[in-house]
C-alpha cells in the first residue's frame, strides 16, 4: 500500500465522519441528470472524446461516458460540462 | 447561465467552425485558459461548430495553431456587430430616431376631447368653453394648466357646479356636474292643481290658492282641484256700494295636497299549459370582416351552431377619413341558443301565477308612495271550459292626485 492510498483512505474516513459531500472532499464528479435530455457533470478534468453519439469526460477517478443521440455540449466551463441531446446512458470506465 | 448569455450578446459573440483532428484537445485547452465556449455541435468527423465571446477569438487562434486545427467565423452576433451594421445604414437609424421623436412629440399633444356628465348643456358648448380657456385638440400639453382651465370653464359656464379634467395619453376627459337650477320660467306662471286621475277626494289641504272641490267629491282627470285664481271675498253682497271696486282676481301658484281614493283594475292570465322559448345560456360569437362587399370570417362558426336560436348583429364601421368612408366593416353576430319548453300547472299554481302577473302590471301603474287600502282578486269565468285561468285584480289606494298645470290668466 503506497503512501497515496493511505492518504486517500484517511480523507475518505474524515469525509464520512464529518459528513462532507464527496465532491468537495474527494474531488469526485457530481453528475446531474435531467430526464434524458441533459447531463451536467461537475468537477471534470476535461473532455476526452466528443462525437454526436458519445461524450467521454475525464474525472478524478477515471472517465465518465455519456451515450446518446444528437449530443451537443451546451456549456463548458472550468469545472462544469453540460451535455444535451437524447441521452441513453451514463457509465463509468 | 442566462446572465452569461446576455453578457455575451452585449459584448458580442461569434460562432466558429473549427476543423482539425484533435478537437477535444482544442476544447480542453480553450477551457483551461478560461475561454468560455458553448453550444458545441459536431458537424462532421473533424468539424465542430462552437460559440464563443468576441474577446476569445484571438487566444483561440493561438490554440488552433498549437493543436493543428483551423477555424473560420460562421456568424457574428451581438451588440457590437449590430452597431457596425447600423453604421453602414445611417438612414435606417435616422428613420428609427425620427419615428421615436415623432411618437414622443405627437404624444405630448392633446388630440381628443371627451365630455361626460352633462345632461342639459350640449357637448359643443362645453368644448367651446374649454377651447376658449385654452384646451383644444392639437394643443401641446405644456401650454395649459388643468386647474386653471377648470376654474375658467366654471366661470364661463355658470350652470356648471364642478368641472374635472383628466389628461390620459392624448385624450382629455372632461367631466362636468351641472347645477340643479329651479326652472325660472315655470316659477312665475300661475298654476292650478288639477286631478291627474279619477278618484274620490278624501282630504284636501290648501297651502296657496283656492279650493274648488271638497272632500267627498268625485273628480275626473284634468278637473281643477285647487285654483290659482283667487277672487277677492265678495264684498258686493255685504252692501255699501262705495267700496265696490272693479277688482280682478289675484293669480298665484296653487299649492296643496289633495288625497283621494283611486281604484285600479288589472287583468292577468295564465294558461294551464305554458309553452314558450327560453335561452339556454350558451352563446357563440361570430366575427366577420367586410371589405368592399366581401365577407371574410375571422372567428366563430360559418353557420349558426344551434337548431333554435336568436341572433344579434352589431356592425362596427371604420371611422370616416375626411369625406371618404372606408369600405371596411366588422360585423359581430351573437347566436344565443333557445330551447322550447312546456310546463303544466295545476289550477292553484296557475291562479297564483296569474295573480302575480296582474300584481306586476298594477305595480307599474301605481305611483310610489301611495298607500294601498284594499285589494281584491276575482277569478273570471267565461263560461266556456278553457285551459286558462283569468283573474282581475282590483286595488284601492290613497294617493296625492294633484298635478300642477300652468294656465294663462284671462
Amino acid at each position: 500500500m503506497s503512501w497515496r492510498d493511505i492518504r486517500r483512505k484517511i480523507r475518505k474516513g474524515m469525509a464520512d465522519i464529518l459528513e462532507i459531500p464527496g465532491e468537495v472532499a474527494l474531488d469526485l464528479p457530481k453528475i446531474i441528470l435531467v430526464g434524458n435530455v441533459q447531463v451536467i457533470i461537475e468537477n471534470h478534468r476535461g473532455i476526452v472524446e466528443y462525437t454526436d453519439t458519445l461524450v467521454r469526460v475525464l474525472v478524478e477517478s477515471g472517465e465518465v461516458a455519456v451515450h446518446g443521440q444528437d449530443l451537443s455540449l451546451r456549456n463548458i466551463m472550468q469545472d462544469e460540462i453540460c451535455v444535451e441531446g437524447v441521452i441513453k446512458g451514463v457509465s463509468f470506465n | 447561465m442566462f446572465v452569461l448569455r446576455i453578457l455575451a450578446y452585449l459584448f458580442g459573440c461569434v460562432s466558429l467552425i473549427v476543423s482539425g483532428r484533435t478537437l477535444e484537445r482544442f476544447i480542453n485547452m480553450a477551457n483551461s485558459r478560461g475561454i468560455h465556449l458553448w453550444d458545441i455541435k459536431r458537424l462532421g468527423p473533424d468539424r465542430i461548430l462552437i460559440k464563443t465571446r468576441l474577446s476569445g477569438v484571438k487566444p483561440l487562434r493561438h490554440i488552433a495553431r498549437r493543436t493543428g486545427s483551423r477555424f473560420s467565423v460562421q456568424e457574428r452576433m451581438g451588440f457590437p456587430f449590430l452597431i457596425s451594421r447600423l453604421r453602414r445604414r445611417r438612414m435606417l437609424v435616422l428613420g428609427a430616431v425620427m419615428f421615436l421623436a415623432a411618437l414622443y412629440t405627437l404624444s405630448s399633444f392633446v388630440w381628443f376631447i371627451e365630455v361626460t356628465g352633462n345632461t342639459k348643456l350640449s357637448d359643443h358648448k362645453i368644448i367651446e368653453a374649454v377651447r376658449e380657456a385654452g384646451l383644444y385638440p392639437g394643443v401641446p400639453k405644456w401650454r395649459f394648466e388643468v386647474a386653471r382651465i377648470e376654474d375658467e370653464v366654471l366661470k364661463k359656464l355658470p350652470s356648471l357646479s364642478w368641472v374635472g379634467i383628466q389628461i390620459r395619453g392624448t385624450k382629455a376627459y372632461i367631466e362636468v356636474a351641472e347645477k340643479k337650477l329651479p326652472d325660472v320660467t315655470e316659477e312665475k306662471r300661475p298654476t292650478h292643481i288639477v286631478a291627474a286621475k279619477a278618484g274620490l277626494i278624501e282630504e284636501i289641504l290648501v297651502l296657496s290658492g283656492q279650493a274648488v272641490v271638497k272632500e267627498g267629491d268625485t273628480v275626473l282627470p284634468g278637473q281643477v282641484l285647487i285654483s290659482g285664481e283667487i277672487w277677492p271675498p265678495d264684498a258686493l253682497q255685504e252692501g255699501d256700494e262705495a267700496t265696490v271696486l272693479p277688482e280682478g282676481p289675484r293669480y298665484v301658484q296653487a299649492k296643496g295636497i289633495v288625497r283621494a281614493r283611486v281604484w285600479y283594475e288589472e287583468y292577468g292570465e295564465m294558461p294551464l299549459v305554458e309553452e314558450g322559448c327560453r335561452f339556454t345560456g350558451t352563446e357563440v360569437q361570430r366575427i366577420c370582416l367586410k371589405v368592399a362587399g366581401h365577407r371574410i370570417k375571422i372567428r366563430g362558426p360559418r353557420e349558426a351552431p344551434f337548431k333554435d336560436y336568436e341572433s344579434e348583429t352589431k356592425v362596427w364601421q371604420a371611422p370616416q377619413w375626411r369625406s371618404l368612408p372606408l369600405p371596411v366593416e366588422i360585423i359581430s353576430t351573437t347566436f344565443r341558443e333557445i330551447r322550447p319548453y312546456r310546463v303544466e300547472h295545476s289550477r292553484e299554481r296557475a291562479l297564483a301565477l296569474a295573480r302575480e302577473e296582474a300584481e306586476k302590471r298594477i305595480r307599474k301603474v301605481i305611483p310610489d308612495g301611495s298607500k294601498i287600502l284594499n285589494r281584491k282578486i276575482n277569478v273570471i269565468y267565461t263560461g266556456k271550459k278553457e285551459p286558462l285561468v283569468r283573474v282581475k285584480l282590483e286595488v284601492e289606494t290613497m294617493e296625492d292626485i294633484g298635478r300642477l298645470k300652468p294656465f294663462k290668466p284671462s
